[in-house]
């Protein structure tokens, strides 16, 4: 097994710029998984890592080597395709195999290794057919099979889900994840779902236009947006985002925040660390699920009028007006509440997330 | 609750709505149309070039001649030079072939994989080597045949035929691959191939349909060309140039042998390809 490196790593198509300067070190058996919108060059990027795109400047290192001028065969990577692109005129058997044969691995081996790796995806039974008579879900296995058969030092993942039905999307993804553990390949799995990229990364690499804005363990992803774009980006539904200005406070400490209309007083902490940006415009984050709703508005709660309730079965989501900006919440299903009902809202200063409000860059890692 | 599923009936032994009947006889009719278009000619020429030569100028023709005579075509082929000329053509039609498919592959594959300047234009280009007609580059072709020495010989002939055939068999070829994912190729490289392995074990398989009937199309328009092949050879004639030449002179009954003759290999050629056409066209996968 081996790290991934990528020095400066640039792509350009013509005037498109797929892949700006990209700095990423993936660890020895990581899981990571690139998430980004459509077009952002997360495909671009694997392929550089892959040989099939040749990079416009920087290096790739796999393990020790350089492996910026080899060609894909001689990099020792798996790669699933996004279209799957199992061969369709071999059978099933000779598409795990194909690998191995290009390798001149002995026939008993070959037999004996496709074998393990067809029960390991539970596709044994099929390594007599043609692809064509593959269900998508199939198909999709034999193209993980027959990546993983050669035991790559690096596994390489386009959206390999995004072309499953939701129901078999959820198991395939289990298992996914469950072979990673069992085969332990660095992996780099690229998603545009950032639900996917929550619960399979053991680190998120968020990019946008070409660039890595973000990379960290999912919780801190989603708990510690790097900016607006990223908070806006993952989670469903996405952050809560209220213009803002921290304001000096007249005797102690304390910093206050101004938002929606109202005033916030910051705890000791969050105060000391804000201070040198008391007086510049910020961007407020708060996820939905970190604001308490209240059935009145009450005490040091802040008002709020409903506009529309939306129950998700295990949760309601509720759009809220306070001092005219837009909230989304997470509340229980007992909450009873109704559009146009005054509620009360209340929160923990410590999830609030302060952004610049020009540039969206986090004011606080 | 469940719906009513159509009672399981094996396909054909159900009885037809009447607008189904009436769409099947019309479907029907036009098969046999189009059939009878194609193969009424054939099947004449076929019977005249068996029928004994007394019938021949008989009149009513017999549908089917009352006794099998191989006498016209026995003296069709045993005539100077029909043997001798079919092996010709024969010969030009296959190396016509090979040199179209030496270059219509990798022309077609360049154009279907790879984006480079002047794609467009070549792409077009090829097409204008059909605005001149032959006629007008026969003399011209004749100098230069004599100066490259090729003049009369079968490579000769072959290349302008291939010069024939290229622009439509670099169109053929140039769809075929672009209908073979540029993914697959790209999977096999990620397995250890090199560019040149993916294309000869995974592209060539699978655009094999394709070629075949880019194969086929080449060896009809070699077959058929009569024009080229008879002004540039004069004593190593291809079959159509021979029988041209001989034509005139000739008794009818010569002309309907020689015409049954001709269609021969090439209904020997379509017949041995059809698996491949049928599976490019029709969908349905090769039996192995
Ligand atoms: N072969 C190519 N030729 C030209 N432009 C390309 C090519 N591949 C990708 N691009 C462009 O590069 C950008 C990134 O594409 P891609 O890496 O496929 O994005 P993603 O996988 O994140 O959706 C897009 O703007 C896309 O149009
Ligand atoms: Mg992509």
């Amino acid at each position: 097994m081996a790290e991934i490196r990528l020095e400066n790593v640039w792509k350009v198509f013509g005037k498109v710029v797929a892949v700006r300067d990209v700095t990423l070190t993936i660890e020895d058996g990581e899981f990571l998984v690139l998430l980004g919108p459509s077009g952002c060059g997360k495909t671009t990027t694997l392929r550089c890592i892959a040989g099939l795109e040749r990079v416009d400047g920087g290096r790739v290192f796999i393990g020790d080597r350089d492996v910026t001028e080899l060609p894909p065969g001689k990099r020792d990577i798996g790669m699933v395709f996004q279209s799957y692109a199992v061969f369709p005129h071999m059978r099933v058997f000779d598409n795990i195999a194909f690998g191995l044969k290009m390798k001149r691995v002995p026939r008993a081996e070959i037999r004996r290794r496709v074998q393990n790796v067809a029960e390991m995806l539970g596709i044994e039974e099929l390594l007599k057919r043609y692809p064509a008579q593959l269900s998508g879900g199939q198909r999709q296995r034999v193209a993980v099979a027959r990546a993983i058969v050669l035991e790559p030092q690096v596994l390489l993942m386009d959206e390999p889900l995004s072309n499953l039905d939701a129901l078999i999307r959820l198991q395939v993804r289990a298992e996914l994840k469950r072979l990673h553990k069992q085969i332990g390949s660095t992996t780099v799995y690229v998603t545009h779902d950032q639900v996917e990229a929550l619960s399979l990364g053991d680190r998120i690499a968020v990019m946008k236009d070409g660039e890595i804005v973000q990379v960290d363990d999912p919780t801190t992803v989603y708990e510690h947006p790097a900016d607006v774009f990223v908070g806006g980006f993952i989670g469903n539904p996405p952050m809560n985002f209220l213009p803002g200005e921290l304001v000096a406070p007249k005797k102690d400490g304390f910093l206050v925040l101004k938002a929606a209309g109202h005033e916030i007083p910051l705890p000791e902490t969050l105060s000391r660390a804000l201070k040198e940006h008391v007086g510049r415009p910020v961007t407020v984050g708060i996820r939905a699920e970190h604001i308490e709703v209240l059935p009145k508005p009450e005490g040091d709660a802040l008002p709020a009028q409903v506009l529309v309730v939306e129950p998700l079965g295990s949760h309601l989501l509720l759009t809220l007006d306070v001092g005219g900006q837009t909230l989304k919440v997470m509340v229980d299903t007992d909450l009873q509440v109704e559009p146009n009902r005054e509620v009360g809202l209340r929160f923990d200063p410590a999830k609030l997330r302060f952004m610049d409000r020009e540039t969206g860059k986090a004011l606080l890692p | 609750m469940t719906p009513t599923m159509p009672p399981d009936v094996p396909p054909g032994s159900r009885r037809l709505t009447p607008r189904e009947a009436r769409n099947r006889v019309l479907l029907y009719m036009a098969v046999v149309a189009i059939a009878s278009w194609v193969l009424l000619p054939i099947f004449l020429i076929a019977v005249l070039s068996f029928t004994p030569r007394e019938e021949f100028f008989g009149w009513p023709k017999p549908l089917i001649p009352s006794r099998f005579s191989i006498e016209t075509m026995a003296f069709f082929v045993n005539s100077y030079g029909v043997l001798e000329s079919t092996l010709n053509s024969i010969w030009v039609a296959l190396l016509t072939i090979a040199i179209t498919l030496v270059i219509a592959a990798p022309a077609g594959y360049a154009l279907s994989r790879f984006v480079f300047r002047g794609r467009e234009a070549f792409r077009l280009g090829i097409l204008i080597t059909r605005m001149f007609p032959t006629a007008l580059l026969a003399v011209p072709l004749i100098v230069l045949y004599y100066r490259l020495g090729i003049y009369d010989t079968l490579v000769g002939v072959a290349f302008i035929h291939a010069a024939m055939a290229l622009p439509f068999s670099v169109l053929i070829t140039t769809s075929i691959f672009v209908g073979v994912s540029k993914e697959l190729e790209e999977a096999a490289m990620t397995l250890g191939c090199s560019r040149l392995e993916a294309f000869v074990r995974i592209t060539l398989p699978l655009a094999l349909p394709g070629l075949a009937a880019a194969a086929m199309f080449t060896f009809v328009i070699s077959w058929n060309e009569v024009f080229a092949a008879a002004v540039l050879t004069t004593q190593n004639r291809t079959l159509p140039a021979q029988v041209l030449a001989n034509l005139r002179a000739s008794q009818p009954y010569f002309k309907v042998a020689g015409g049954f003759f001709m269609t021969i290999p090439a209904l020997i050629f379509i017949f041995l390809i059809r698996r491949y056409l049928i599976q490019m066209w029709g969908g349905a996968p090769a039996e192995r």
